[in-house]
């Protein structure tokens, strides 16, 4: 999404208000007449300043508020970019229950398989670094990496 | 005396020079990777470094950022790709080379003018930064809040945007920098209830969701391609480099100067070294018409330059806590995690490992030509291997080391949130330098700046009071004023000219 300068300026001074109006409800220090808000409340200023400069600010090709960049037109693009976050949303969501070893080879068969790469090649490659990740992050570098529903067989699968 | 040769042996044990030669290999992987960047090689290292002592860790990551920088010029003359954003400025002379067959001279002049540039700097790292730490000494928290404004001025007005685009990414950055407990009052400041967010957001983590996983989105958004490379095999790339040395000796010594300057303002890298040190070797140039069509002027103007950057962004690191660019905004973030807090008391409290610092900066760079030499052999090869394969890899990387950084799965979610931030300001041009600097700096500007409110009972003469902060601070008005003026007389400008054409 590409937004022009009157459109993103907007945006800065409504993020640079919403900042302000959070800072102002901080309280002040014993004694003092300013506080915690101080700070976020002079970069809210900043921001409100110059969101309203660069929407005064005119562009010599005058394009619309919003517009959508080429990747979107593009065969696969937002396909590949939503399935990119969301794999990467889902192991968030799912690492702890169900364990690195089968996110990082969904995460991996999924995006392999979706740049054109053969489904078995897929498995065989998603599953070789998987391991090399447990092995070298989990086992020599002891990254407590999440076992989850391969929890009982951890000990066949981390050689440390 | 003592404490360097201490630091040279140090440096030579067999432990930290494999790990000094393994962080090459990576860098030069990384950085012949086209799309990659020399900071994402740094982040993506950082979790390797976590178990190990401060100079072999900070080794690793100074070896790997110049090799990254160096290898990336690797596609630029092979693929007419950069394969790291400080090789963009010259890409169209090194290929145009390459296509009349002078591959080998194109990327011998990438190699030697880096090595040079490289060792350029960091002779005038290892020599300014003591000079400049014993100044820094008498600094207090006034002085400190101005030094730091001034850099993060500096990094939104000579960032690769408008100063408008700048300063709206830096205060961004600065917003971001303010979540979790404030250091003053102790007070929770945009947290919404999230416990992972009370000690702030974890710099590793927006580090790699900026660099790492904002740049796998643009490959699935179909904007990175592979090609095959023009000329396959490439000869000696040694041939001829002495006599082009002593030939262009007055521009490589120029785009070192260039580059070390501006590797040591804040927010200004390797590529904007390597693009400003370009544009001036022209200017100055008999020859200027020649630029453009496969010249070696410009090559070794900018090849020295960007390499020389990398060692002056150090200087204002090491000594005053600041970091001249993004791969030493990580680096300053790893000497945190060592308990080692960078400023001038480092040169008095661990004098061996500050040098022992400087010194792999050398090492590093004298390295950089039997293992430039190596990599450039072995393009082929590294060029062979599918973007395809590698992005997912390079994902589960970015996800293993966030979550090594902060032992937290909400990690994961930073780098979710911080890779889209990237993609956006890449979509909409905003500069990310200024925002990362923002957000590393951030806590700095503020502590002192609190700190001085509370020393001057909110009193804002007393930051002019003192002759050092008086100076600075009159400077940054300067600085940061400048633009306004700019933006109101392009204003009044085009107000005059749409009367005039009416």
């Amino acid at each position: 999404m590409r937004l022009n300068n009157i459109s993103l300026g907007i945006s800065a001074s409504a993020f640079g208000l919403s900042l302000l109006v959070g800072a102002l409800s901080m309280p002040s220090l014993p004694h003092l007449r300013f506080g915690a808000g101080l700070f976020p409340g002079i970069i809210g200023g900043g921001l409100v300043l110059v969101g309203l400069m660069l929407s005064f600010t005119p562009e010599a090709d005058r394009p619309p508020l919003f517009s959508l960049p080429d990747w979107v037109r593009r065969r696969n693009g937002v396909l590949g970019v939503a399935l990119m976050l969301g794999l990467l949303l889902s192991y968030f969501l799912l690492a702890e229950t169900v364990g690195f070893i089968p996110m990082a080879v969904v995460i991996l068969t999924s995006l392999l398989v979706f740049k054109g790469v053969r489904l078995v090649s897929s498995v065989l490659i998603a599953i070789a670094m998987a391991l090399f990740i447990v092995q070298f992050f989990g086992g020599v570098l002891s990254v407590p990496l999440p076992w989850g529903v391969l929890e009982p067989y951890s000990r066949w699968l981390s050689w440390t | 005396m003592d404490v360097m040769l201490s630091a040279l042996l140090g440096l030579f044990a067999p432990d930290v020079f494999l790990v000094i030669i393994a962080a090459a290999a990576f860098g030069l992987f990384v950085g012949s990777i086209p799309g990659s960047t020399a900071t994402m090689a740094t982040a993506l290292l950082v979790p390797m470094t976590f178990f190990m002592d401060p100079v072999p860790a900070i080794a690793a990551m100074v070896t790997a950022s110049a090799m990254a920088t160096t290898a990336g010029d690797i596609p630029s003359a092979l693929l007419r790709m950069p394969g790291t954003p400080a090789s963009a400025a010259y890409v169209d002379e090194a290929y145009l080379m390459t296509q009349r067959g002078e591959a080998e001279y194109a990327l011998g002049i990438c190699l030697v003018t880096s090595v040079v540039g490289g060792l350029f700097g960091s002779a005038v790292l290892m020599f300014t930064a003591p000079m400049l730490a014993e100044f820094a000494l008498k600094f207090s928290s006034f002085e400190y809040f101005w030094l730091a404004l001034l850099g993060l001025t500096c990094a939104a007005i000579i960032s690769s945007g408008t100063p408008l685009k700048g300063a709206l990414s830096l205060l961004i950055g600065l917003a971001f920098a303010t979540i979790g407990i404030d250091p003053t009052a102790g007070h929770p400041r945009f947290t919404f209830g999230q416990t992972d967010l009370m000690g702030g957001l974890g710099l590793i983590p927006v580090m790699v969701g900026l660099f790492a996983v904002a740049e796998i989105m643009r490959f699935y958004a179909g904007a990175t391609k592979q090609l095959p490379p023009v000329q396959r095999t490439v000869g000696n790339v040694f041939t001829g480099m002495g006599s082009m040395l002593w030939r262009l000796r007055r521009t490589v010594f120029q785009g070192n100067v260039i580059g070390t300057g501006i590797g040591v303002l804040p927010g200004a890298g390797a590529d904007i070294a390597a693009w400003v040190s370009y544009a001036y070797a022209k200017k100055i140039s008999k020859t200027p018409e020649k630029f453009g069509t496969g010249h070696d002027e410009g090559l070794a103007s900018a090849g020295a330059a960007n390499n020389a950057a990398l060692s002056g962004a150090y200087v204002p690191a090491v000594v005053f806590g600041i970091p001249g660019d993004t791969i030493t905004a990580i680096v300053i973030g790893v000497l945190y995690m060592k308990g080692l807090n960078p400023g001038p008391t480092v040169f008095i409290k661990n004098p061996e490992m500050i040098y022992g610092i400087f010194l792999s900066f050398f090492l590093a760079n004298l390295l950089m030509l039997p293992l430039g030499w190596a990599a450039i052999k072995s393009a082929k090869q590294i060029l062979r291997v599918p973007l395809a394969v590698l992005m997912p890899c390079v994902l589960m990387f970015s996800i293993v080391g966030a979550f090594a950084a902060e032992n937290t799965m909400f990690a994961a979610l930073l780098i979710f949130a911080f890779g889209i931030i990237g993609f956006l300001f890449s979509e909409n041009d905003i500069p990310v330098a200024p925002f990362v600097l923002g957000i590393v700096l951030g806590p700095l500007l503020e502590q002192n700046f609190m700190t001085s409110m509370m020393k001057s009972g909110g009193s804002l003469i007393a930051f002019f009071d003192r002759p050092i902060a008086g100076a600075l601070g009159a400077f940054t008005f300067i600085v940061l004023f400048w633009p306004v003026v700019r933006w109101l007389a392009g204003r009044q400008r085009s107000a005059s000219s749409s009367i005039a054409s009416k």
